[in-house]
C-alpha cells in the first residue's frame, strides 16, 4: 500500500498541492456532495480526490468518481493487470476487482467482508469492509461504498491503520457517507 | 543421513563419469562447497553480505505475504532435508504468497519459495528438483561468487531492481527484491549447469524420478512462449532457460539406472499438502491477468485430472474475468460443467446465477443463489445475495 500512496502522491505532487477542506457541504463531483464534520487535507488528480488528516498511509478517504466503461477501476498499478470497469458488473465482481487492485499494488491478505446493499445518498448502492496488511505487515482496515449511475462507477474508499487511525476517523467516515446528497438531475 | 549423502556422492561420481562431456569440468568438489553450520569470517566481505541478507530476512518474517500454513511449511522443510540432510538445519524456508514461479536461496541460508511454484509443480519430485537446484547454488556459493564480481552493494542492488521490474512483478514489491538479493544476479551458464547437476544428483539420491527434472523446465518454457514479450518471468531473469539444459537433464535421466524399489514422484503427498491451498493459488494466478499462460496451466491441471471441480471452476472464472468476445457464453457453459461435479465450489452456483440474472433469466438464478447460501451460510456477500433473491421475487428490475 505504501507504493500506492507513494506513487499516487508523487504523481500528484507534480501538479497539485494539498488544500484544506473545511467542515460543511462540499461538492465531490458532478453527481453528489458530502458534508464532512472536521477539516481534511485534500489532494486530487482527475477523477480521484484524496482526503487525509495525518497522511495517506495512516488514513485516507478516496473519492473515485465517474469511472466509465473500459477504465481501470482504481488505476493504481499496471493498467494491463487491473480490471477495467464494465457497467454490467455485479457488486461481487466489483468487490473482486477492488480486492485485486489492492493486492496488485502490494497489499497482503486482502479480505472483503460483509458485502451488502446500502443507500448511496438517494441511490441504490453497495458497501463492504476490507481487512489487509501493507507490505511491512501493518494491519489495515477499509470500508468501501459505491454505486453505478448512468453506466459510471462512483466509489468512496476509506482506509487506515487498524491501530488508532482507522477507528479514530471511522465515525467521521460515517458522517460523510450519511451526508451524501445527490445533486438535482444526478 | 550419511547413507543419502554417500548415495549422492556415488551418483555424482557416476554422473561425472557418464556425462563428462556435458558436465562442467570445473565443477566444485564436495570439499569446496558450503559445509553444515558454515558461518563466514567476521572480517570478510561475505559477512557484510550476510548482514544485508539477515536484514532482508527480518523484513520477510514480518511480511504479510507469508503463507503460514504449518503443514505446507513443514513439508517444504522436509523435502529440503530429504535432498540434503546435512545442511537442512541451516536452511530456513519461507513460503511466500506471490503467484509467480520462483525459488531463491540467499547465502545466509534463507530460501524463498513463491506460491506460483506450488501451482506449477506437478508433484514432489518436480518441487524437489527446483529446491535441489537452489540448494546447489547455495552449496557452491554461486551468489557469493557473483557478489565478488560486483564492486559495491549499491552496484549490486541496481540490477536487482532492473531484474524485478523487467520481470513484470511490481506486484511482488520489495519481496521480489529480497528474492533477487537471494539469487543476486543472473547466474552464469556454468553456475546453472552446476546447479542443474547438483539438483539432479540430490533428486536421484533421494529416490525421486529423475525424468521429472526436465519436465519442470519444459513446462516453464511452454509458459514463457504463452506470455507476451512484456511479461517476462522473474525466474528466467536469473535462471536463463535453454533447450540444451532440458536435453541434458533428459539424457541424464535416461542414463540413470532405476533402483529395484522404483522411482517415486511423490504425487499423492504433494497433492495432499497443496490441494488445500490450490483454490487460493488459482485465484492469485488469475489476478495476474496473463490469460494465455493461465490457460496453459489449467489445461495441464485438467489433463492430470487434478482437483477437477476446482480446475473447471477457474476455467469458468478465466472466461468471466477476461470478458472478451464470446467469453460470457463460454463462462456460462464452463460453470454449468463445473456444477456437474459433486464437489463444485459454492461460488460456481453464485456465478452462474449472476450470469442468469444479467441475461434476464432471473427465475433460473434464484435456486442457484439459494443453493449458494445453503452451502456457504457465512458467505461474505450473503446480504447482497439475499437482496438479489428478494429483488427477483418481488419482480423489481
Amino acid at each position: 500500500m505504501k507504493r500506492i500512496w507513494a506513487g499516487l502522491l508523487l504523481l500528484l505532487s507534480g501538479c497539485s498541492t494539498y488544500t484544506l477542506v473545511d467542515p460543511g457541504q462540499v461538492a465531490v463531483c458532478d453527481l453528489y456532495s458530502v458534508k464532512p464534520g472536521i477539516q481534511w487535507s485534500e489532494i486530487n488528480k482527475g477523477d480521484v480526490r484524496l482526503w487525509t488528516v495525518n497522511g495517506a498511509e495512516l488514513e485516507s478517504i478516496r473519492f473515485i468518481s465517474g469511472i466509465h466503461e473500459g477504465v481501470p477501476i482504481m488505476d493504481i498499478t499496471n493498467e494491463k493487470q487491473e480490471t477495467s470497469f464494465r457497467p454490467d458488473m455485479s457488486e461481487s465482481e466489483l468487490v473482486d476487482a477492488i480486492v485485486d487492485a489492492f493486492s496488485l499494488s502490494g497489499a497482503q491478505r486482502v479480505q472483503a467482508k460483509n458485502l451488502r446493499p446500502t443507500p448511496f445518498g438517494s441511490m441504490d448502492g453497495f458497501r463492504f469492509e476490507l481487512e489487509f496488511m501493507n507490505e511491512d505487515g501493518l494491519k489495515k482496515n477499509g470500508a468501501v461504498i459505491g454505486t453505478i449511475v448512468d453506466e459510471s462507477l462512483y466509489l468512496i474508499i476509506y482506509t487506515g491503520a487498524s491501530i488508532h487511525y482507522f477507528p479514530k476517523y471511522a465515525q467521521e467516515f460515517e458522517t460523510i457517507v450519511n451526508s451524501i446528497r445527490i445533486k438535482k438531475g444526478g | 543421513m550419511r547413507r543419502a549423502r554417500l548415495q549422492a556422492l556415488a551418483i555424482l561420481v557416476a554422473g561425472v563419469t557418464l556425462f563428462g562431456c556435458q558436465s562442467n569440468p570445473s565443477r566444485p568438489d564436495e570439499s569446496s562447497t558450503v559445509q553444515p553450520g558454515y558461518q563466514p569470517a567476521l572480517n570478510s566481505d561475505e559477512a557484510g553480505l550476510w548482514l544485508v541478507m539477515d536484514k532482508s530476512e527480518k523484513e520477510l518474517k514480518t511480511s504479510g505475504s507469508l503463507i503460514t500454513d504449518a503443514r505446507a511449511n513443514a513439508y517444504l522443510q522436509e523435502v529440503i532435508c530429504l535432498l540434503d540432510s546435512d545442511i537442512c538445519t541451516d536452511v530456513r524456508v519461507y513460503l511466500v504468497r506471490i503467484p509467480h514461479f520462483n525459488a531463491s536461496m540467499a547465502p545466509n541460508g534463507v530460501m524463498q519459495v513463491w506460491s506460483g511454484l506450488l501451482l506449477r509443480a506437478e508433484n514432489e519430485a518436480q518441487l524437489a528438483y527446483i529446491l535441489g537446484h537452489e540448494i546447489a547454488h547455495y552449496r557452491y556459493q554461486h551468489s557469493l561468487q557473483m557478489f565478488r564480481q560486483t564492486k559495491t552493494t549499491a552496484n549490486i542492488l541496481a540490477p536487482f531492481q532492473i531484474v524485478t521490474q523487467a520481470g513484470g512483478i511490481g506486484y511482488a514489491g520489495s519481496l521480489a527484491q529480497v528474492a533477487a538479493v537471494g539469487t543476486l544476479l543472473k547466474f552464469s551458464r556454468d553456475h546453472e549447469r552446476e546447479a542443474d547437476d547438483g539438483g539432479f544428483d540430490m533428486l536421484v539420491a533421494a529416490g525421486y524420478d529423475p525424468h521429472e527434472a526436465a519436465k519442470v523446465w519444459e513446462g516453464l518454457l511452454k509458459e514463457k512462449d504463452a506470455l507476451d514479450e512484456d511479461q517476462p518471468m522473474l525466474f528466467f531473469s536469473t535462471h536463463p532457460p535453454s533447450a540444451e539444459r532440458v536435453d541434458t537433464l533428459k539424457q541424464r535421466a535416461q542414463a540413470t539406472p532405476e533402483p529395484e524399489s522404483g522411482w517415486r514422484t511423490g504425487t499423492e503427498k504433494y497433492n495432499e499438502i497443496v490441494d488445500p491451498l490450490r483454490f487460493g493459488l488459482w485465484r492469485d494466478e488469475l489476478r495476474l491477468r496473463r490469460f494465455d499462460a493461465t490457460q496453459l496451466l489449467l489445461d495441464r491441471a485438467m489433463d492430470a485430472g487434478r482437483s477437477v471441480p476446482e480446475t473447471k471452476f477457474f476455467q469458468a472464472e478465466l472466461y468471466s474475468t477476461r470478458a472478451e468476445d464470446d467469453d460470457r457464453a463460454k463462462a456460462e457453459s464452463a460453470y454449468r460443467d463445473c456444477l456437474k461435479q459433486a464437489d463444485a465450489p459454492s461460488e460456481a452456483y453464485r456465478e452462474l446465477a449472476m450470469i442468469y440474472m444479467k441475461s434476464g433469466r432471473e427465475q433460473q438464478a434464484v435456486p442457484l443463489f439459494e443453493t449458494y447460501l445453503e452451502r456457504q451460510p457465512d458467505a461474505f456477500d450473503q446480504s447482497m445475495v439475499k437482496a438479489y433473491i428478494q429483488r427477483i421475487n418481488s419482480g423489481e428490475k
